[in-house]
């Protein structure tokens, strides 16, 4: 069933100019990101006393690229030591450098009002506006996914899935006081799973700070302990358990190799059918090798019924989403069918759909090695999900929705991120804007609100399924864990346990959270940082 | 006589073979990591691939001999990572032993850097 046809093209979206892509080429990642632009016209740099901005007029981005307000001088690190492009420009030429190419590459450029630049104080203040203000049907913000960074922190690397810290991934319930900081995973062998940490184990007090204090010296330990420790340092954490006991664990941070699929088991329920589970939390190159052992787990184990714990997976390579699809439905299910199909701006290519992917990946130059990937030939899989469901794993469940395999969703609604970027640098900045959205092969691709598990689905974005909240006090994998449990129960019953239907609430025993208390800090790089967790949205960076 | 050249020409070819087999190097892993093999290692990758000195795990290639690098994902202020749905490909590197040596093989550029004070073993 080798499909050299299929992988082709699957290589071939892989690198294709714009796709999902981090930089405008899916190898360019250090020589030519700074030569992104969809358009190549080759234009004089502009004198800055020159550039006008006239409403609805728009000069190709390319003609204010690299016109900086303040250039770089000396070599990029990040390019082979090559000089900076940078030229002598202005805020001004920033600016119009952004408008040119949201007005190129922005999905929705057609609802960026244009307004005059220089009536901003600053480029990062004039790029927070360049989207659409439009909402959902939800009422949300249609676009919450404008950003930008340093280019410099862009090019962070580490080895894949390495973070530094205890190996703990945290869940905030509150987080102003009375805080609620709660162990959602560990990973495997990592020094707080040696240490006796487990899932659900709520921190009390850190190096005798508390967890509630409300000075800014304790809430800079406190983030500086919990998110940002060196590797080798030692650190007291006083936590309460599951059984409600409390115990103090000193545990040393160090860099730590996550386990990004977790939990390989099979069940045998009541009426002997046999149920794969497997935790998967992060779709990074590493994870490959991980996915193909649980499926081949599986296929020896014949099981009936598949169940994916997807909550804490935040997405990652497209690319694993489409093999994870391919393994789970197998050949019968996704010959002749394409997994996602990118959607950009009408002035835009249309680009060659992503099929299933039916073998294994070198993901240092995304060639097909000529491996075939295992299958397991199933038509339902069952999908446990969070609001830290997002992107890839989010395509995953609409990429089989869209050839009729029946995906359960256990769980809460999803993030909601049908949408992707060509991050794209600027004067040392990196912006990231929508420039694509993803469609299934029946041409699904909104759900910008989420996909959301209901019993009986009624809108485009509804989901068969059992809403649940996720359960704090027992371990993924559990049997008894409210997931977990409720999928089983469905497996036997093919419908939500009665408690399901109301069972999103709030735990009783969280006091209501004091919204003026100090927060402690959302750590915003995956490598500076051992959280890997959604938290509450405190709303657009941008507002 | 023709098969007494036959067998001559197979011995010659099999001493090839072994001779190709003793030099040729073979995916290995770390006995044994301190943090200053970690710092030789990182060097080493900064050597190849050049940019600054990347994180790498307390115990790197001790159960594999091959490493990705990938680049960081920052988060958004939703907390999830940005880039959740990419193509972004990973650096490759690969720890080899050739007779005693160990090298670090960077695919990429067909780039063999010896690694020294280093035990490792062939998987």
């Amino acid at each position: 069933m080798f499909n050299k046809k299929r992988i082709s093209t699957a290589i071939l979206i892989a690198f294709s100019g714009l796709a999902i892509t981090a930089c405008g080429g899916g190898g360019s990642l250090n020589k030519d990101s700074n030569n992104t632009d969809s358009t190549n016209v080759v234009t004089p740099p502009p004198q800055s006393d020159e550039v006008e901005w006239v409403a609805g007029e728009f000069d190709a981005s390319s003609t204010f690229k690299n016109q900086c307000d303040v250039p770089r001088t000396g070599n990029d690190p990040y390019n082979n030591n090559q000089p900076y492009p940078d030229k002598a420009g202005s805020t001004l030429t920033e600016k119009m450098w952004l408008r040119s190419w949201s007005d190129e590459t922005y999905l929705w450029y057609d609802e960026i009002t244009d307004k005059n630049p220089e009536s901003f104080d600053t480029v990062a203040a004039y790029f927070a506006q360049l989207k659409t203000e439009q909402t959902t049907d939800s009422g949300a913000k249609k676009d919450n996914f404008h950003y930008s960074e340093p280019t410099e922190d862009f090019y962070k690397e580490a080895q894949s899935g390495v973070v530094s810290g205890y190996g703990i991934n945290w869940s905030f319930i509150s987080n102003t006081p009375p805080r609620v900081l709660r162990v959602a995973y560990l990973e495997d062998n990592s020094p707080a799973q040696n240490a006796g940490i487990q899932r659900g184990d709520t921190v009390l007090s850190v190096d005798d700070v508390s967890i509630d204090t409300n000075t800014q010296a304790g809430i800079d330990s406190l983030n500086s302990i919990l998110f940002g420790p060196t590797a080798g340092e030692a650190h007291n954490f006083r936590v309460r358990s599951n059984d409600g006991t409390e115990k103090s664990i000193t545990i040393t941070a160090g860099n730590i190799a996550k386990t990004p699929v977790q939990n390989v088991n099979t069940f045998t329920t009541q009426n002997n059918t046999r149920v794969g589970y497997m935790q998967f939390n992060s779709h990074i190159g590493v994870a490959q090798e991980g996915l193909i052992d649980a499926v081949n787990k599986f296929k020896a184990d014949q099981v009936d019924e598949l169940v994916i714990d997807f909550r804490y997976n935040g997405g990652g390579l497209l690319a694993m989403s489409s093999q994870l699809a391919y393994m789970v439905a197998g050949p019968a299910n996704t010959d002749d069918f394409y997994y996602y199909q990118t959607i950009q701006n009408d002035k835009l290519p249309k680009e060659v759909p992503l099929p299933f992917i039916n073998q294994e990946i070198d993901y240092s130059t995304f060639e097909g090695k000529q491996i075939l990937l295992p299958d397991l030939n199933l038509s339902k899989v069952y999908v446990l999900s969070t609001s830290g469901t997002c992107s890839a794993s989010e395509a995953f469940i609409n990429g089989l929705k869209g050839i009729d395999v029946e995906v359960v969703l256990i769980g809460d609604t999803t993030c909601g991120k049908p949408y992707g970027f060509t991050p794209t640098h600027n004067c040392a900045t990196t912006y990231y804007t929508i420039q694509f959205s993803g469609a299934n092969y029946k041409g699904f691709g909104e759900y910008s609100d989420g996909l959301t598990p209901t019993p009986a689905p009624q809108f485009s974005a509804d989901v068969k399924g059992c809403p649940v909240t996720d359960d704090f006090d027992h371990q993924l994998g559990d049997t008894n864990e409210a997931l977990l449990s409720t999928a089983l129960y469905h497996i036997t019953n093919n419908g939500c346990p009665e408690v399901a239907q109301n069972a999103k609430q709030q735990p009783a025993s969280y006091a209501q959270s004091n919204e003026t208390g100090l927060s402690l800090e959302i750590p915003q790089s995956l490598y500076n940082t051992n959280m890997d967790l959604t938290w509450p949205s405190t709303g657009d960076a941008n507002d | 006589m023709i098969k007494y050249i036959l067998c001559a020409v197979s011995a010659i070819i099999l001493t090839g073979c072994n001779s190709t087999q003793a030099v040729e190097p073979q995916d290995a892993t770390l006995t044994r990591v301190n943090p200053g093999i970690v710092t030789q290692l990182q060097q080493a990758i900064q050597t190849a691939k050049g940019g600054p000195l990347v994180t790498l795990a307390d115990d790197v290639f001790t159960k594999s001999a091959q490493l990705l690098i990938d680049h960081g994902t920052t988060k958004g202020p939703d907390g999830m990572p940005i880039m959740g749905a990419h193509n972004i490909p990973s650096e490759k590197f690969v720890l080899q032993k050739s007779g005693e040596q160990c090298f670090l093989f960077y695919p990429k550029k067909q780039l063999s850097i010896p690694l020294s004070n280093v035990e490792c073993e062939v998987i």
